[in-house]
């Protein structure tokens, strides 16, 4: 057990010693400097303290922006912290500070904050290359005084110089015969000081913290040592992003055991038929796994939550709590998933349909904990392997509001295909009841039938039927609303794949001439 | 009266003599017998307890109309950590008022509830959880009765505040009755929320030495807090001293409400001698969360067949609350923009303020404005669909004109026709509109599953308070020793960047250099209540304050540049002919060998020239008598216009804007742009979330904490994708110029997006024959209700003529 860590804070070692366990990062800020005051009052929802976390996830380095009310200080040992106010003072001037001035962005400073550091992350993100993804890297602004044009021009200037940047580094790559890292941000090609410390930062050991309450906070390297040390403190609670239970609601002298060290729990595998996701992998890490593959995943991801939660959030924590209107549940239901749960006795493997019981109630006992999720992938061999020729799957759902809100509904659709016969449906639901569901007999009813407009309006009544519709939350939505979502959001799903090969985006080329949401932000010149 | 309230009220009795000064022995004498004879033991506070900071935590009425039938508190008051718990019996008689501002609202409720989340009782403890515990020991009995929930209810057992006030012009009754056609109808606008970021940050707490009062707040009217706190402690206004809070826009603070809480934690202050933090019972408690009044608007209008309105009565009842506070300002606003930009000849607006069991307040940008306003866009879209008639046109042949007979609001205030037809051209224009009309209809056609819709929207804003003195704005100018200049403001800063435009105007008229130019804003001392910062020409007003006090500065330095040309031998130098310009001083004639501004303040230094200015300005004029439903209320009018463009998702009723085309008039400085941009972007979303996406607080709320945080307020994705933007200079000469022109009206202009929604819904068959209404707020399940209606209807009109 030791009782100090460090962690890096704007470029300067930070030594913290007999700090609580259960502080959060905001509120270690709001004492440390009288800058960061603001820290101090915290709402996750409507004015997120932002930081830039720097961390290794396996072999990649990457920068991550995250709630600094929601992280815990002990996460932070061995990891990097960019505050707005560090990037803002970082000689020399980092670019994104240059674009976001202050007299350019009639926004206060703690709102223009949050545009830096997420403007910061979003620079050095390998994956941002469209326009249409800056509603994804922003969307934790959710205020009425953000001037959203402004910030989203600026933003797509500024990526747009990073993108050139990458090709540069690719063209020189290439005249070398390497290629591949630079898509992948395996290796640092900016070389200015943010990510040349990034890319020092050494190999994240376990560790073993205890404040000067004797909270524990323990942060194991591998899985027998995770085992071990649940079996040593059973009134410990295990947490991985932290962002499903808030810090502020952990109870006196609770011990932790944090999941993120353990690497069998944060790996992706990938085999021809199936991705083996680690309960605590973050949402944004799989997303970079399989969201190529899996367009439906990253397009219910890309309405979950805000970035610095997804940045933070779990799989495998997303699904132990069980939500009600949970997003993420009907896809990898509708996917047949499986997730594999582990304890001191042993592992089991379970459908995911069959995981929820009640609302926020799960199959896991006590001492038990999720390992993985495993995923079948639809590649061409993976579904002869399942008897199938083809499949399309997506999901779809409607909301209050673009992102950062619970949705009213959520539904997700996956129909194999053997000859154009539908040889297994699943249609799975979220946000009509207490537990996302199954529609069973409507599944059943779709299997050996064609696919077209007659199948799904035949389907209908038996759709309604099969589905039980108890609003979750009285007062919130009424049952009507959900009752026609049931039929309309798979009348939507015909509507853009009407045949199993042809599948149309949505709303018909509807927004793409607005958005300009498939234009990259950097065009390479051809010579 | 008891003695302990003699000390805070020192002021003797009218007529008779001074007291004559009691010594300290008196003194000590009369504390030890107070002590004595007060029925509960405690010790007055030490100065480590005044070191102190305590928590005070309001408890809140749990039902909107109630009697309380008894209070206890002795569990309570035995709890370890409790200082005191206060009721609306230990205020002293006749000071358990929040002030003429209220309304005559009760600080603590004393035996009426009139609104859900009134305040009870303050309990004063050691920290939250003891004062949270307090509370829940505290056995407080109420006598619920029915209360007034909504509009309709007060309509129906005719609870109102004060009669109904009219604006008219021309004969309504008769042209209604000659009207070739006539339509009658009504709508509801349900009430926006602010939530606020964060917890109401409220901290009163005794200055050290020289008594008075610190006060920390979020609020929009520090004035008006300045006055609440000093009203509570019995002191003079000068012993209190506010401090700002940083704030991310105007509607990131409330305006009444802050100053209620406010009072509320000097009461606990004064109470206990000690630093206060006051907390409310939870996050969405009504007391720290504004609420916009909700209006129901029924209206009776005749028109000839091209849609050319000739008479239009139209009542506009307001949702005062249970204490109208400032409502009644909003009713007059709405009342004031309820001809829009339409020559209605025989107009007659009739406002009501209904009394219900609420809290209803006017802290939002274009609160009231935007209400009236509305009614009258939604009853020209209505007789335009009625006549089968494009809305465009409709609207259009309902202008105000230059040629036309009518060139004064109903109040009486010219409005300028001219400016209409402009920013309405720009905007059709810009956006294209014929074409891309004509593109959506063939877009439509092909996809069965989304629809789209545009629609242009004019508005007409009001710049400035009906009530004229808050119309008025001062600064101080002072020069330093080296030629920088600070300038202070009594102006709330809401970080919207107007500091960047008052050291480009303070530049400019004093011919200087921008670096050199220092402004501070939040200086609430310059003025007795600092200019609000919503709802009045704020920027406009502080922008002239400061071009006056410029001009005196001028003279006065002229006349020292003139002598130190003098002592150069320039002496045929005429005193008009020097000019000031990027901190040289000089003249046209001799353009050679000018004097630097330094050495100019330098001069005037060495001769004692008074380099400190006051700046004072007031929009000339104005009044408005609601009586006579006659004025000149505001300083000016801006005019602006929108295009939107939206598209609805048949399957969940989602709305996307996908482009948005503005034209209205910029400040006067064309260096200003980016945040006249800012500003209007900020009012609109602000507008399009009222009108599109969230969802209102429920009529009939249970106890206060089943409402959270509105949901659908407008996301970072939820923007429209694109938006095409026209700055236009304004008309007219710089003296009658607005400064911050855009101001709010683009709130005004959101309507664009509901009537390009309900444009898109006619693409998918809405005619008003079938009599489906698309409610405010159109959230997707309100959209998607009116798709199922609209087909529904559709087939049952079509069954009988199979």
């Amino acid at each position: 057990m030791q009782s100090w860590f460090t962690f890096e804070l704007d470029g300067e070692s930070c030594r913290v010693e007999r700090e609580s366990a259960l502080s959060t990062l905001a509120a270690f800020l709001a004492r440390l400097d009288p800058c960061f005051s603001s820290y101090a009052e915290h709402d996750a929802h409507l004015s997120p303290r932002l930081v830039v976390m720097g961390l290794r996830e396996g072999e990649r380095h990457r920068f991550r922006i995250v709630d600094a009310g929601l992280v815990l200080l002990p996460m932070l040992a061995g990891r990097q912290i960019w505050t707005p106010e560090g990037i803002r003072n970082a000689e020399p001037e980092h670019p994104v500070n240059l674009a976001f001035h202050k007299d350019r962005f009639e926004c206060s400073g703690g709102r223009l904050d949050a545009v830096v550091a997420l403007a910061f992350e979003g620079y050095y993100r390998p994956d941002l290359r469209r326009r249409g993804q800056v509603g994804d890297q922003f969307d934790a602004i959710a205020t009425r005084s953000a001037n959203v044009p402004a910030i989203r021009e600026t933003a797509c200037e500024v990526f747009a110089s990073t993108e050139q940047l990458r090709h540069e580094a690719a063209r020189r790559a290439e005249r070398q015969g390497q290629e591949s890292w630079v898509w992948t941000g395996r290796k640092d090609i900016f070389g200015d000081r943010f990510t040349r410390a990034l890319f020092q930062l050494p190999d994240e050991g376990p560790l073993l913290y205890v404040d000067g309450a004797k909270n524990r906070f323990l942060r194991p390297g591998n899985l027998v040592e995770l085992l071990k040390q649940m079996r040593d403190y059973p009134e410990a609670t295990l947490i991985a992003g932290g962002t499903g239970t808030p810090a502020r609601s952990a109870k006196g002298s609770a011990d932790l055991i944090s999941l993120e060290g353990v690497g069998e729990l944060t790996s992706i595998e990938t085999s021809e038929e199936s991705w083996e996701i680690g309960a605590a992998a973050s949402l944004t890490h799989v997303a970079e796994h399989i969201g190529r593959e899996c367009l439906a995943f990253n397009k219910a991801l890309r309405r979950f939550a805000t970035r610095p939660v997804r940045n933070r959030a779990t799989l495998g924590g997303c699904l132990a709590a069980a939500w009600p209107a949970g997003q993420l549940a009907p896809l990898l239901m509708a996917l047949n998933a499986r997730a594999r749960l582990l304890s001191a006795d042993g592992e089991r493997d379970v459908p995911l349909s069959q995981f929820f019981v009640g609302e926020g109630r799960t199959l896991l006992q006590p001492g038990e904990l999720i390992r993985s999720i495993t995923l079948p992938r639809a590649t061409e061999a993976a579904l002869a392997a399942r008897g199938s020729t083809s499949q399309i799957n997506d999901v779809y759902l409607a909301a209050p509001r673009r992102t950062a809100c619970t949705p009213y509904a959520t539904a997700a659709f996956s129909i194999e295909f053997r000859e154009r016969r539908i040889v297994k449906a699943r249609l799975a639901y979220s946000g009509l009841g207490p537990v996302p569901q199954r529609a069973r007999e409507a599944e059943e009813f779709l299997a050996g039938r064609t696919w077209g407009e007659r199948t799904v309006v035949e389907t209908l009544p038996v759709l309604l039927r099969s589905v039980e519709i108890a609003p979750p939350v009285p007062g919130r939505i009424d049952a009507g609303y959900l009752r026609q979502l049931v039929g309309t959001l798979f009348q939507k799903f015909h509507v853009q794949h009407p045949s199993p090969e042809s599948q149309r985006p949505e709303g018909l080329t509807a927004t793409s001439e607005f958005a300009k949401l498939d234009e990259s932000f950097y065009e390479v010149p051809r010579n | 009266m008891s003695e302990a309230e003699l000390e805070t009220a020192p002021q003797p009795e009218s007529g008779d003599p001074p007291a004559p000064r009691e010594t300290f022995a008196e003194r000590l004498r009369r504390r030890r017998e107070m002590l004595s004879n007060s029925s509960e033991e405690r010790v007055l506070p030490s100065w480590q307890a005044r070191a102190r900071t305590l928590v005070a935590l309001v408890v809140e009425s749990p039902h909107p109309c109630a009697t309380i039938t008894g209070r206890d508190a002795a569990d309570a008051r035995r709890l370890e950590g409790i200082e005191s718990i206060l009721f609306a019996d230990d205020i002293p008689p006749f000071r358990n008022s929040l002030g003429p501002d209220f309304s005559g609202e009760p600080l603590l409720a004393e035996d009426e509830i009139s609104y859900l989340g009134q305040p009870v009782a303050l309990v004063i403890g050691r920290d939250e959880a003891v004062c949270r515990e307090a509370a829940s020991l505290l056995r407080i009995d109420y006598h619920s009765q029915p209360a007034i929930a909504g509009i309709d209810h007060a309509l129906a057992v005719a609870s109102f505040h004060e009669p109904p006030r009219t604006c008219e012009r021309g004969k309504v009754a008769e042209a209604l009755e000659a009207g070739d056609r006539r339509l009658s109808g009504g709508f509801l606008l349900p009430p926006q929320e602010v939530p606020l970021s964060g917890p109401p940050r409220i901290r009163v707490s005794p200055r050290r030495r020289g008594g008075g009062y610190v006060v920390e707040a979020k609020s929009l009217s520090p004035g008006a807090i300045r006055t609440a706190v000093a009203r509570v402690a019995g002191v003079p206004e000068s012993e209190v001293q506010v401090e700002a809070m940083p704030l991310a826009g105007a509607s990131d603070a409330l305006e009444l409400e802050p100053a209620r809480l406010a009072m509320l934690a000097t009461l606990a202050c004064t109470a206990c001698g000690t630093a206060v933090e006051l907390r409310v019972a939870s996050p969405a408690s009504p007391l720290v969360r504004g609420l916009r009044h909700p209006v129901m608007a029924e209206f009776d209008a005749a028109f000839d067949a091209e849609g050319r309105i000739s008479a239009l009565d139209l009542k506009l009842h307001v949702d005062g609350g249970s204490f109208p506070a400032d409502s009644a300002t909003a009713m007059d606003r709405a009342a004031l923009h309820a001809d829009s930009v339409y020559a209605v000849p025989n107009l007659r607006i009739v406002t009501q303020l209904c009394r219900t069991n609420r809290l209803v307040s006017s802290s939002l940008p274009a609160e009231g404005s935007a209400q009236g306003a509305w009614a009258m866009e939604e009853v020209v879209r209505r007789i335009a669909a009625t006549l089968g008639l494009e809305a465009r046109a409709v609207r259009e042949l309902n202008f105000y004109r230059e040629d036309g007979a009518l060139n004064s609001a109903p109040c009486g205030q010219p409005v300028h026709a001219g400016s209409i037809a402009r920013v309405w051209n720009q905007v059709l224009r810009r956006s294209d509109f014929e074409s891309r009309a004509a593109e959506i209809a063939k877009w439509n056609r092909r996809n069965p599953c989304y629809k789209r819709g545009i629609a242009a929207v004019p508005a007409k804003f009001g710049l400035g308070d009906p009530r004229p003195e808050r119309d008025a704005a001062g600064v101080l100018v002072q020069i330093l020793a080296d030629g920088s200049v600070v300038v202070r403001v009594g102006l709330l800063d809401v970080n919207d960047g107007l500091h960047n435009q008052i050291r480009e105007e303070t530049a400019t008229r004093l011919g200087i250099e921008e670096d050199s130019v220092r402004v501070v804003l939040n200086d609430f001392e310059v003025l007795p209540r600092s200019t609000p910062v919503i709802g009045a020409d704020a920027a406009g007003l502080v922008l002239r304050a400061i071009a006056d006090a410029c001009s005196r500065l001028q003279t006065r330095l002229r006349e020292v540049a003139l002598q130190l040309f003098a002592a150069r031998g320039q002496t045929e130098i005429q005193i008009e002919a020097i000019r000031f310009s990027q901190g040289l001083v000089g003249t046209d004639v001799s353009p050679r060998s000018p004097l630097d501004f330094r050495e100019v303040v330098e001069g005037a230094w060495r001769k004692r020239v008074n380099l400190v200015e006051a700046g004072y300005h007031r929009t000339p004029n104005l009044w408005w008598d609601h009586e006579l439903g006659a004025g000149w209320p505001f300083s000016a009018f801006t005019y602006a216009a929108a295009v939107a463009e939206v598209q609805v998702d048949a399957f969940t009723g989602e709305v996307q804007i996908l482009r948005l085309d503005l034209a209205h008039e910029g400040s006067p400085s064309p260096a200003q742009g980016d945040r006249d941009f800012a500003q209007a972007m900020r009012a609109f979303t602000l507008g399009a979330g009222w009108i599109l996406s969230e969802t209102p607080p429920p009529e009939e709320s249970g106890p206060a904490s089943s409402h959270g945080p509105p949901e659908g307020v407008p996301a970072f994705a939820d923007a429209p994708f694109e938006v095409v933007h026209d700055r236009l200079r304004p008309l007219g000469d710089a003296a009658s110029l607005p400064g911050d022109p855009c101001a709010e009206a683009p709130v005004l202009l959101a309507f664009a997006v509901r009537e390009a929604l309900l444009d898109a819904l006619v693409h998918f068959g809405l005619k008003p024959e079938l009599g489906v209404e698309v409610g405010v707020p159109a959230t997707p399940p309100t959209v998607l209700a009116a798709l199922r209606e609209i087909s529904k209807r559709q087939r049952e009109a079509q069954a009988p003529a199979s």
